[in-house]
């Protein structure tokens, strides 16, 4: 008997809320606040126009430097995978600047860029742009030697045989990389605001302050809903828009 | 992950370096020369207060080192790095494969991954502290958080995406299911393994130096915190020069060791 | 899923990239017209100040300062206020240029000092910590029964103004600092918490802060730094020598430290305006909301015991800095080579003062 697959997501979840409620139950509210004390801190805070105000800022902010990061990113990777000379040159950068932790980078970057949009896009670009970029990369060195093959014996010349043949091939890898990367945008910026005090990383700042942990997990779950419905929509769109490339992997 | 009928089997690399090879290790090496110079353009217009310049860097990294405190700093470091890496490795990898091939935990488990991974480390770090402690045992948990949400969204792609006719082969063939398994689906998998394996190591410095930062300060963190205080930039720079250094070196071991094991890639054209 | 015609997937593609040029157009629109809204609504000068991003109930009158008071002045309107998360960090900025003045902390800015930096103490934040050092009393009675079994403290950062505090009431009890573990966390509430769930043996915290947890158990206050030391100098209000040198700026320090006089004497005076600005400005939740029962011994502490907000700042002198400097050094926050007749400038204070009366 096969369960359906809404039904077996949501039993995950509800296990853990099962967890998370005898954990906090034995720990109290100062250490871990139960599930229904964080639903009902939800509901405060969702009634609070600040919350909203801060929602929207960082949403907005952090979507300029995904964009940008996710633009470029999948760009150089595609040049990256494509051509070596590209790849050799932007390699080394790629490798190192992918393991510098937000938190290290940022005391750096307001001093040089101050506390506004170019700070939060600045962060948000750096830490997302090299995930897209190394998946990219991955993806378009190992496009099918085959596929590009036919290409070639069908005569298309190199731009044909990049519209046509690689970068559908590479459709779905984007929409992977698009996912990884948003999650790394959203972290990276919530990081920045806790710096500064500001926007939804000030609303966990302040809310860390209060002896009980319920507001903080509150303005934590919702990071999880926004996160989550992001990557559905794009996983969504991704089979939505190269259903290909699920039936070839799809068990039916 | 496919193999090109046409393409014959090579050997292994020679030792000796092509000349295309040749070149590309120059504009490796002209493209870091390239950065360091820009470094130290945009070092001009700053007091060392705030950024100190690449020659600045490498001379307090210098002191550092001869006076001992970086190595050691650096060796207490990567014990809770490797420790961490490891157990997120023991746990992604199987649990990977598992949410791959079996739906059924794919569906229990893959929201539980997408709503955790979401949430900022930072976050973390106060249950972290209430729940392990504030030394190494927290560290490593801060690890091998930061590690496996990543390393198990690559592994189980990888494995949902492992191309079903290959294993309808095998199963055509009469192999069984442990067969295919070693025959088919580790040999197929190990490219993604690997994928998993680097963005597990990168994640893992990240939070080597995030755990010496957000929880007790040890080690680097210590170093760096006290070097920011004392606005000694050119410490605080020379540390992150050593993890970005540390992050690449392990990459690329990483990429070494498996084009040595996956052979059968097909390498791309130029 | 059934079969798509190449075209409605094509479709899919281009209204996302449509969605994202808009998404673009739109943030560009906002960003534009953010700046420039606040910039027409402002009229007089903008500072730049930094500050601690929680606010405690000590740190409220600077808070009323700078958002309200500084507003009133002429020539000024309300300053731009950069809350920081990590104490360094705001003296930092402040050399660096980012900020034109800090409301930062001692311990740091005198070790910046010490590195060279060019820094200007003007004025104080408040005088006197607020802070107490917390045990859980069931678990630990005396601070020699920590270092005897080698406890943890929890800090802010090591070599902060309570760490040295700490070690200063460790050295006076005759206690070697080495054998308690220092370790640092960032939070108060991550502290407490850390208290509460017995990781750490002692913790400083603000006053009402040990009020609330004393309502959760058999949490009491083992050292009071204004018993230990009279004065414990802990945060300055600081901006850097070249900053000062133009007119304008001198005007803008009088300016700001006359804000910060005022919000003293109206806190000394009246406590239903301490309440007020506590309402609008404190930083925990639980602490805008308190009800006089809670809030006025508070007051009652801050203004009477720790007198935290002297009318004219008189305790900022050389001399009085001079007697926390040895404890600096023993604590190893500080080399001792500073003078601090060149960084501690009354000028601007007295000539408020003189303004004020």
């Amino acid at each position: 008997m096969r369960l359906p697959s809404r039904v077996t997501n949501l039993l995950g979840i509800a296990l853990l809320l099962l967890l998370w409620q005898l954990a906090g139950q034995n720990l109290g509210d100062a250490l871990l606040a139960t599930p229904v004390e964080a639903a009902r801190a939800l509901a405060a805070t969702l009634q609070e126009p600040d919350f909203w105000a801060a929602l929207w800022r960082m949403m907005w902010q952090m979507m300029i430097g995904y964009l940008l990061a996710l633009g470029i990113g999948v760009s150089l990777g595609i040049a990256m995978g494509r051509v070596p000379v590209v790849n050799a040159i932007v390699k080394p950068w790629a490798s190192m600047f992918i393991v510098v932790s937000a938190a290290a980078v940022v005391p750096l970057f307001i001093i040089l860029m101050g506390r506004g949009l170019l700070f939060s896009t600045a962060i948000v670009f750096v830490v997302t742009v090299w995930y897209v970029v190394v998946s990219v990369t991955e993806a378009a060195r190992t496009v099918s030697p085959k596929l590009i093959d036919v290409a070639r014996s069908f005569a298309a010349s190199d731009v044909q045989r990049f519209r046509y043949v690689i970068l559908p091939a590479l459709h779905p890898y984007v929409l992977i990389a698009a996912r990884v990367g948003f999650v790394h945008a959203l972290r990276a910026m919530v990081t920045a605001e806790m710096f500064i005090s500001a926007g939804y990383g000030g609303l966990l700042n302040n809310a860390g302050l209060d002896l009980s942990t319920a507001p903080l997990f509150a303005l934590i779950v919702m990071l999880m809903v926004i996160s989550l419905s992001a990557t559905t929509l794009m996983r969504w769109a991704a089979d939505h828009a190269a259903p290909w490339y699920a039936s070839r992997t799809r068990d039916r | 992950m496919t193999t090109s009928v046409d393409a014959p089997a090579r050997p292994a690399r020679s030792a000796r370096l092509s000349p295309g090879q040749r070149s590309f290790g120059l504009l490796y090496t002209a493209s870091v020369a390239g950065g360091l110079l820009v470094w130290q353009l945009v070092a001009q217009g700053y007091s060392s207060f705030v950024l100190a310049p690449p020659l600045e860097v490498l001379q307090r990294l210098w002191n550092l080192t001869a006076s001992g405190e970086l190595p050691l700093a650096l060796a207490g470091a990567l014990q809770h790095m490797a420790l961490g890496y490891l157990i997120a490795c023991a746990i992604a990898i199987p649990l990977g494969m598992l949410m791959g091939r079996v739906r059924f935990i794919n569906d229990l488990v893959d929201p539980i991954v997408n709503l955790v991974y979401a949430v900022p480390s930072v976050a973390w770090v106060p249950f972290i502290m209430i729940w392990c402690g504030l030394y190494f045992e927290a560290r490593v948990t801060l690890v091998v958080i930061m590690c496996v949400f990543d390393m198990i969204i690559v592994v189980s792609t990888g494995a949902r995406n492992a191309d079903r006719r290959l294993l309808d082969v095998g199963r055509s063939f009469g192999a069984g299911a442990w067969q295919r398994m070693r025959l088919v689906l580790l040999p197929e998998s190990l490219p993604f393994l690997f994928t998993a394996l680097r963005i597990g190591v990168v994640r893992a410095v990240n939070a080597m130096i995030t755990a010496e930062l957000f929880l007790a300060a040890v080690n680097l963190g210590a170093i760096m915190k006290q070097a920011a205080v004392r606005l000694d930039s050119a410490a605080v720079l020379g540390i992150l020069a050593v993890l970005c250094l540390l992050g690449l070196a392990l990459q690329e071991v990483l990429l070494v060791i498996e084009r040595r094991i996956c052979v059968w890639r097909p390498r791309t054209k130029a | 899923m059934t079969m798509f015609e190449p075209l409605s997937r094509r479709g899919l593609l281009r209204v996302g990239a449509g969605t994202g040029l808009m998404i673009g157009m739109g943030a560009t629109g906002l960003i534009t017209l953010g700046p420039v809204a606040e910039a027409v609504a402002e009229t007089g000068r903008v500072l730049k100040v930094n500050t601690l991003a929680s606010a405690a109930a000590i740190n409220v009158p600077m808070q009323a300062a700078l958002k309200s008071e500084l507003a009133k002045i002429a020539g000024f309107a309300a300053p731009e206020v950069r809350p920081t998360a990590k104490i360094p960090q705001i003296a930092s900025e402040v050399i660096a240029g980012a900020a034109d003045l800090g409301d930062a902390d001692v311990a740091s800015s005198l070790a910046a000092a010490e590195a060279g930096a060019d820094i200007k103490i003007i004025g104080l934040s408040y005088n006197n910590t607020s802070q107490v050092v917390v045990v859980n009393a069931d678990k630990t009675k005396s601070l020699e029964e920590i270092a005897q079994n080698g406890g943890t403290i929890a800090v802010n950062s090591i070599g902060d103004f309570m760490y040295v505090m700490l070690v200063g009431a460790l050295i006076k009890r005759k206690i070697d600092p080495k054998k308690v573990n220092f370790i640092e966390m960032g939070s108060s509430g991550d502290r407490a918490r850390a208290l509460m769930a017995g990781r750490v043996d002692a913790v400083p915290m603000h006053i009402e802060q040990a009020a609330e947890l004393a309502g959760k158990g058999n949490y009491q206050i083992l050292v009071r730094p204004w018993e230990e030391f009279g004065n414990w100098l802990s945060a300055i209000v600081m901006t850097t020598g070249k900053w000062l040198e133009p007119d304008a700026n001198k005007a803008a320090a009088v300016a700001v430290l006359k804000a910060v006089l005022t919000s003293f004497r109206k806190t000394n005076g009246d406590y239903g305006w301490y309440k007020e600005q506590v309402g609008l400005y404190a930083s925990s939740k639980s602490l805008k909301e308190a009800d006089d029962a809670f809030l006025k011994p508070v007051w009652q502490t801050l203004t009477a015991d720790i007198k935290a907000f002297p009318a004219d700042m008189q305790t900022m002198t050389p001399d009085e800095f001079a007697k926390i400097l040895p404890v600096y050094k023993e604590a190893g926050a500080l080399k001792g080579t500073l003078k601090l007749d060149a960084i501690i400038d009354r000028t601007y204070v007295d000539q408020v003062v003189k303004e004020l009366g």
